[in-house]
């Protein structure tokens, strides 16, 4: 009994620390004015969400998170931020007034959302909770899924990544063909 | 059988001492091996055979002076090399030695952690290992460790792909992602070298690329770049950087001995943790070898082999071995 | 230049045969390589056989040194204190190590053969005053003799100063 409940505290410590890093670091995110300490907040912020992840029993989307999304995409930031570097002509500096009115706008938006999914889980009327069964999570049940269940999702996404691979390629390709052109 | 908490605890505490003298001793290892390939003793004055020359550095290291440059960011800075080595140690948490044992109505597991995620929980290490090169060279406010470090990143980032590949075809062949199902698939049907040979070649060349170790260490080619990303690092904040570097390599020559070699697999099976520490030597002496026969890559030579020719061998082996898995079964 | 495989791997053959040749090190304090008989260690100011000095203080190895590193303060024999053959003996002679480049020109410039450079070259110090030699230190016989490779083969001619006094 005493251990059942000493592990219920634990899971609770590690949420609390992870959902504060998690909000922390998105607060951190927009408030360095370095560009590179934002990454790195950035990076804090995957990870917690990754810890999340874990405690929900999703192992397999809390590793592929951290591996795909915090350790290479972030690296891809990382980056362009350390070789550009903070500068006033940087396409992060200054921006235009709309950008302001539309970020106040899409916070209003996610406060709305988040008071109605309180509201409905107080009313009791989400959906029931998931069956969660022993193999909820691992590699196998997820690509059981993928395989089956939601196998058009599965397909579309890996071509609309192919087809990001693809237009990247080109678009890189053309802007090294413009140049020999441009010369003097 | 689950592990009591308090067994996992002090077998925690025995891995990370094991592994951190596996790593002092790795770089007598490699002295000496290097030496001897080099027909010139290795260290032979600290100690019987310099079985004491590690003892000797770690001693220099923490005596000299860890200077701080004034210009770097002091948090990044400080944090970098403690990332690098802390994610490299993680990552061994998940290699199995042995077959479990039951000591008195307890359990003891042979590996650390036994998750079902254990393959790609390594390899989510290794992604955040990066970011200590990467943070460091950037940390140091100077020319030369930045280019190091974006050097060393393009070159980890890109070698990670292809070493995740190579292992999935072993993935499909051991059907699971657990360490301990694959060793165990292996020691029911065959060690996996055999029929994923090219699997194993693409992994010791990623392997090779994803610790910096030569032919792929442009990064700490001193005369290329000074010191790449640890040129503003002294003392022991140095050593902890050559740390990660070695401790990435035992880490992945154990992935290997795991995947391709059947682990703890032996002659006498309760001896296991003594085949694994066998093979993981040789495979060491391995990589040891491959340093003092090769001559060193230049970047784009580098580059265009990961991409242009270990990448698509790896997607070409993992899709012949799925389309055998089916035909098989 | 295309990739050569099969000669990376005949490469990798080449570094595994030397494991098991005896490898070609010399290791030092246990053999030491033996010297010309010629070669230049550490300095070493001589006598006549009966006992004076033969250095006479007139400084021309401190004139001739490129790297001025001998210091040498003249005095007049008195009768009742005679040290050397001459008029005047180098009361004080200092030669100091860590900046001599062992060139030799101070053996070459000397006119009375007092000074001579011979095979010792164990003078490593733990602190740099200890590495200025005094007169007492450069008239001592070397501590520790190091082998000498033999003049016969070598063919050197005996120096003057070795065969007269």
């Amino acid at each position: 009994m005493i251990l059942a409940s000493a592990g219920n505290v634990l899971v609770w410590a590690v949420w609390m620390v992870a959902a504060f890093a998690c909000l922390g670091s998105g607060i951190a995110v927009v408030s360095f004015s370095n560009p590179f300490f934002s990454a790195l907040a950035l990076i804090g912020n995957l990870g917690s969400l990754a810890v999340l992840y874990l405690l929900l029993s999703a192992e397999f989307v809390a590793a592929a998170q951290v591996l795909v999304y915090a350790g290479a995409v972030m690296v891809m930031f990382l980056f362009v931020i350390a070789y550009i570097g903070p500068r006033q002509e940087s396409p992060w500096a200054g921006g235009p007034s709309w950008q302001a009115v539309g970020a106040v706008l899409a916070a209003g938006a996610l406060m709305v959302e988040i008071i109605v999914v309180i509201g409905l889980k107080a009313s009791g009327s989400l959906a029931h909770s998931a069956h969660i069964g022993s193999s909820f999570g691992t590699p196998s049940e997820i690509g059981r899924l993928f395989l089956t269940d939601h196998l058009l999702a599965f397909e579309v996404t890996s071509i609309v990544l192919l087809v990001a691979a693809i237009g990247g390629v080109i678009l890189g390709a053309h802007a090294r063909r413009e140049q020999p052109s441009a010369g003097p | 059988m689950r592990e009591v908490w308090w067994i996992s605890l002090i077998k925690a505490a025995i891995l990370i001492n094991l592994v951190m003298a596996a790593f002092a001793y790795t770089t007598w290892l490699e002295r000496k091996l290097l030496g001897r390939f080099q027909n010139r003793y290795g260290p032979n004055r600290a100690g019987p055979f310099g079985l004491l020359q590690p003892i000797a550095d770690l001693l220099k290291l923490i005596r000299k002076e860890s200077f701080f440059p004034q210009a770097a960011y002091d948090v990044p800075y400080i944090l970098a090399p403690i990332v690098s080595t802390a994610t490299a140690l993680a990552a061994f948490a998940v290699i199995p030695f042995g077959a479990g044992w039951t000591i008195s109505h307890h359990h003891i597991n042979g590996e650390m952690a036994n998750v079902s995620i254990a393959l790609i929980l390594l390899f989510a290490f290794g992604s955040i290992g990066v970011y200590g090169g990467i943070v460091g060279g950037w940390a140091s406010e100077s020319k030369f460790s930045l280019l190091g470090a974006m050097r060393t990143c393009a070159q980890l980032v890109s070698y990670e792909v292809s070493l995740a590949l190579s292992v999935l075809g072993v993935v499909l062949m051991g059907q699971s992602l657990n360490l301990a199902q694959i060793v165990a698939k292996q020691g029911q049907t065959i060690w996996f070298f055999i029929p994923q040979f090219v699997g194993l070649l693409v992994f010791l060349f990623a392997a090779t690329a994803e610790t910096a170790r030569a032919p792929f260490d442009l990064p700490e080619a001193d005369s290329e770049l000074v010191a790449g990303y640890h040129t503003e690092y002294g003392g022991m904040r140095w050593g902890l950087f050559q740390t990660a570097e070695y401790i990435n390599m035992i880490t992945l020559s154990a992935l290997a001995v795991t995947l391709f070699f059947a682990g703890w697999h032996g002659p006498y099976a309760p001896l296991g943790p003594l085949w694994f520490f066998i093979k993981l030597f040789l495979m060491v002496s391995f990589f040891i070898w491959v340093r003092a026969s090769v001559p060193r890559l230049r970047y784009d030579q580098l580059m265009r082999f990961g991409w242009k020719v270990l990448l698509p061998v790896a997607t070409i082996n993992a899709v012949v071995t799925a389309l055998l898995v089916v035909w098989v079964k | 230049m295309s990739p050569q495989p099969i000669d990376s791997v005949k490469g990798f053959a080449v570094t595994f045969k030397q494991l098991f040749k005896k490898p070609i090190t010399q290791q030092y304090p246990e053999y030491k390589r033996p010297l010309y008989p010629r070669f230049r260690g550490r300095h070493r100011l001589h006598q006549h056989a009966n006992g004076l000095e033969k250095c006479v203080g007139c400084s021309l190895c401190a004139a001739a040194c490129p790297a001025d590193c001998i210091r040498v303060v003249a005095a007049e024999n008195t009768p009742d204190n005679r040290v050397s053959a001459g008029e005047r003996y180098a009361r004080i002679y200092e030669i100091n190590m860590s900046r001599c480049i062992f060139c030799g020109y101070c053996e070459l410039a000397c006119p009375f053969d007092a000074i001579t450079l011979g095979n010792e070259y164990e003078i490593s110090e733990y602190s740099r005053d200890d590495l200025i030699y005094t007169k007492d230190m450069l008239l001592a016989e070397p501590v520790k003799r190091v082998p000498i490779a033999d003049p016969a083969i070598y063919d050197t001619p005996i120096p003057y100063y070795k065969a007269h006094s």
